[in-house]
């Protein structure tokens, strides 16, 4: 077995995750099929076997085995991104470009980046003709960003082969780097659950020129108001007890109590999502015209609840802060939350890898604030973890969902070292 | 002699299939409006101009001769309407539903049925062949409902030569089969009206997603200054032209004295559509804000419809807005950027306005006849503009039902009604102009 040359091969992956960052893919409508192609090529170039499967016209999901034929680590990603507002990037979101060191475009935190690092992983093995003790699948899944029914939703209904595994590596958390120095790898074995909210509220329409104080949207906003003062308790469930701990022992912060905890969370809004049940509100829409009082109004709310909050408590006490009867609250989705033990060789591989790979590095438990596929797999009793191997900058993470999305050359290089010697070590005999 | 039975059903007739033409503006598209119209006109052997002034949009005009001694009058009205949303009609809104005596159709009172009462009117003069002192000009224009700036803006810009006339007869005034709670025969005559000034708002704040939520939410930020401007009570504000309408209404027993100021006010707060001629109004008609259920907007917008009381100036409108808003993430701009400028009124003391309170009178004795303001804008404003006493009447007493048709569901105008307002209408331009 020759030695990898890690120059070359992040050269390789750069030079794929450009390509794909080129594929639009934004959610909706999706267009997954077009990643899917890609990979597929990419694939077939090395003389891997995978399957396809479309969920809906234009949207496909692929599937690739290495070893035996069940069980073993999935290597799941999703292809698709979220939309862009494309006025305030400064990089065509589309464009694969690479400046500064950086791979810039939708999709190269969240996630194709860390697809590329599971494809090259996947793709090394075979190269270096590893033998495999245990499976590696490689799972490139559609749909995560809208909640994944023509995605793993659709997998498990369809091809339940497909999630024959006994292990999932996932996004879910990514490693953090401070100006000062500390660098942390985090991994996430559980999430907050969504629960999205739609408003709906009706009013009597007419000409704008006669204010009649029946105007849905007036009654809209009343109520909006009265989500965005409401007070919602803080809390901290034992996963984040560990990362706060862990995130102090490793440099990272000054926090190390539960009232320190409590107390920056205050301060800090991303603390905060995680030792409380948040409301954000994402839209609202109504109106035809500038001179008609329109007839409904809606807005959606984007509520994510503790791993073990009761969501109709939550929904109770929500209609109790809206306050008002002619109120439609409709649940968009239901999810229900799971969590996969810290105390497996898993855990135990990514601690010993990350120890040796980078000088000075620790790992920290972590709780998604976002949801991903791996609680699909959770609520099936599979373990499933959040853990894409990068050091970020914050302004690096600012870019997941928000604009100037990028990933630096050297994460990259990171994230395919670091993520190869992991999964070498769960698989090789 | 006339045979009214026979007028009411060509009327109903020609009624039914106009609302049948979707005109809803925007797009639009009132060419076909304008050929049907014109088609009706031009079977009683008269000429007619079609002035395209975009592909699809035309001003329909024909012409009456009078024998000169006196000016022209113009009967207009607009083609357009605005649009529908169907899912809260309980009939099909462009199919001219006939329904316990009701017909119903986007446009049925704004305002294809005072369009109706017009032609009438205009067919009638010509088929009963009397001798006319003024020119009688039919006019249907597109574009009302969106600013008219491809309606009857563009006609006064280009063709100056239609709009030469002496005096103008449109929407903007009508009776009202009830006022304030009781029922009335009351019937406005517009002779001015409020000013447009429509304002966006546009927060920007900061994108992120849906489970990290933080303070610079643009949802948030918009959400407040609409609230801030829906707490803000602008009071009642009187002018000459409404302390003379309140008067007059407490002449016809209508309105608590002027002596008894408290009265006058919570009567004038009580009716919405009276307390808008006494306030500059601003209503929440449109929000937009957000892309998807788990993403943080950068940018949230609302519009405001706006209209201010004449005489006032739209810019310091715009900065007290700015100053009530009190957030400098919020832009406030105007909705349209070059509007005209508020028309003055037009002198309510003329022959036309005497001619309409006379045959209203004699057909109905209790009713009252007022100048009055239109809380809305028309496209009377550029007829006043120019100095043309431009009045705002359908003959027509609605009810509040009927009324509520204007921009909202299952807009209707009786049949009773249809049929009052083409005798009304034809009587007075007859008596006017013959
Ligand atoms: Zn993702
Ligand atoms: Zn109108």
């Amino acid at each position: 077995m020759s030695r990898i040359d890690w120059d070359a091969a992040t050269a390789e992956a750069v030079a794929l995750l450009r390509e794909y960052l080129r594929i639009d893919t934004s959610n909706p409508p999706g267009n997954e099929a077009l990643a899917v192609e890609f990979l597929a090529g990419i694939l077939s170039a090395e003389g891997i076997a995978f399957e396809v499967a479309e969920s809906a016209p234009g949207r496909s999901n692929l599937f690739a085995r290495l070893g035996p034929p069940a069980g073993g680590v999935c290597l799941l990603n999703h292809t698709d991104v979220v939309p862009v507002e494309r006025e305030y990037w400064s990089v065509d979101p589309f464009g694969g470009e690479l400046s500064d060191g950086m791979v810039w475009g939708r999709g190269a935190l969240d996630m194709k980046g860390m697809g590329i690092f599971e494809l090259m992983t996947f793709i090394l093995l075979k190269r270096q003709g590893v033998e495999l003790r245990e499976s590696v699948t490689f799972l490139a899944a559609a749909d995560e960003e809208a909640g994944s029914a023509f995605g793993v939703s659709w997998i498990e209904r369809h091809r339940p082969a497909w999630m024959d595994t006994d292990l999932v590596i996932n996004e879910g958390a990514y490693g953090l780097v401070s100006s000062r120095g500390p660098q942390v790898f985090q991994v996430a074995p559980t999430e907050k659950v969504p629960l999205w909210v739609k408003l709906t509220v009706r009013g009597r329409p007419g000409h704008g020129s006669v204010p009649h104080g029946d105007n849905c949207a007036e009654h809209l906003v009343q109520a909006l108001e009265r989500v965005t003062r409401w007070q919602r308790e803080l809390r901290i469930v034992p996963i984040m007890r560990s990362h706060v701990q862990a995130m102090h022992a490793a440099g990272f912060s000054n926090v190390a109590t539960d009232e320190a905890a409590l107390a920056e969370a205050q301060r800090s809004p991303s603390l905060r999502a995680r030792l409380s049940n948040t409301v954000t509100v994402t839209t609202i829409g109504t109106g035809i015209k500038v001179n008609v009082i329109p007839a409904e109004a809606t807005a959606t709310l984007d509520c994510r609840l503790l791993p073990d909050a009761d969501p109709d408590t939550f929904l109770h006490e929500l209609r109790d802060v809206l306050d008002d009867e002619r109120m439609q609250v409709e649940v968009l989705n239901r999810f229900i939350g799971a969590e996969s033990p810290m105390d497996t060789r898993f855990v135990q591989v990514v601690s010993d890898v990350v120890a040796e790979l980078v000088e000075g590095a620790q790992i920290a438990p972590e709780m998604t604030s976002g949801f991903t596929d791996s609680r699909i797999y959770r609520l099936r009793g599979i373990p499933a973890y959040g853990f894409v191997p990068c050091l970020l900058q914050p302004e690096e993470l600012a870019g997941v969902h928000g604009h100037n999305e990028r990933i630096s050359v050297e994460n990259i290089r990171l994230g395919l070292q670091v993520l190869y010697e992991v999964v070498r070590r769960l698989v090789s005999a | 002699m006339i045979d009214w039975a026979a007028i009411q059903r060509e009327a109903l007739d020609i009624f039914v299939r106009y609302l049948q033409i979707d005109t809803t503006n925007p797009p639009g598209n009132e060419k076909p409006a304008a050929r049907f119209l014109g088609s009706l006109i031009e079977a009683e052997g008269l000429e007619t101009e079609y002035i395209e002034t975009q592909p699809n949009r035309e001003v329909l005009v024909a012409r009456l001769r009078g024998d000169g001694s006196k000016g022209g009058l113009m009967l207009c009205n607009h083609t357009d309407v605005v649009p529908v949303e169907a899912r809260y009609w309980d009939m099909p809104a462009f199919e001219g539903v006939v329904r316990d005596g009701r017909v119903y159709g986007r446009g049925a009172v704004d305002m294809k049925g005072c369009g109706v009462m017009q032609l009438i009117a205009f067919l009638l003069l010509k088929r009963q062949g009397l001798p006319l002192k003024r020119d009688v000009v039919f006019c249907a224009v597109p574009d009302e409902e969106a600013g008219s700036a491809w309606g009857m803006g563009w006609l006064c810009k280009h063709r100056p030569d239609v709009v030469d006339v002496e005096f103008e007869l449109s929407e903007g005034g009508m009776g009202a089969a009830r006022f304030a709670g009781k029922p009335a025969r009351l019937f406005s005559v517009a002779t001015n009206e409020k000013l447009a000034a429509g304002l966006k708002l546009t927060a920007v704040g900061t994108p992120g997603h849906g489970s990290r939520p933080h303070e610079d939410n643009s949802a948030i930020h918009l959400m407040r200054a609409l609230l801030r401007l829906h707490e803000w009570d602008r009071g009642i504000t009187y002018t000459p032209d409404t302390t003379a309408y309140l008067e007059r209404l407490a002449d016809a027993g209508l309105m608590p004295p002027a002596s008894d100021a408290a009265a006058v006010e919570a009567q004038i707060r009580r009716s919405p559509a009276l307390y808008a001629a006494f306030v500059n109004t601003l209503n929440v008609t449109m929000v937009n804000s957000g892309i998807k259920v788990n993403v943080i907007p950068a940018k949230s917008e609302a519009m405001l419809d706006c209209r201010l009381l004449p005489g006032q100036d739209r810019e310091a409108w715009r900065q007290e807005v700015i100053r009530r808003v009190d957030d400098d993430r919020i832009e406030v701009e105007f909705v349209t950027r070059n509007a005209t400028g508020a028309a003055p009124a037009a002198d309510w003391d003329t022959e036309l306005f005497w001619t309409i309170n006379n045959v209203i009178k004699e057909s109905m004795e209790d009713a009252v006849v007022v100048p009055s303001m239109t809380v809305g804008a028309t496209d009377n404003r550029f007829l006043r503009g120019r100095g043309i006493p431009a009045y705002g009447f359908i003959p027509c007493l609605l009810s509040p039902e009927e009324a509520a048709g204007f921009h909202g569901n299952n807009e209707f105008l009786t049949v009773e009604n249809l049929n009052m307002g083409c005798e009304l209408m034809y009587e007075v331009v007859r008596r006017f102009c013959c």
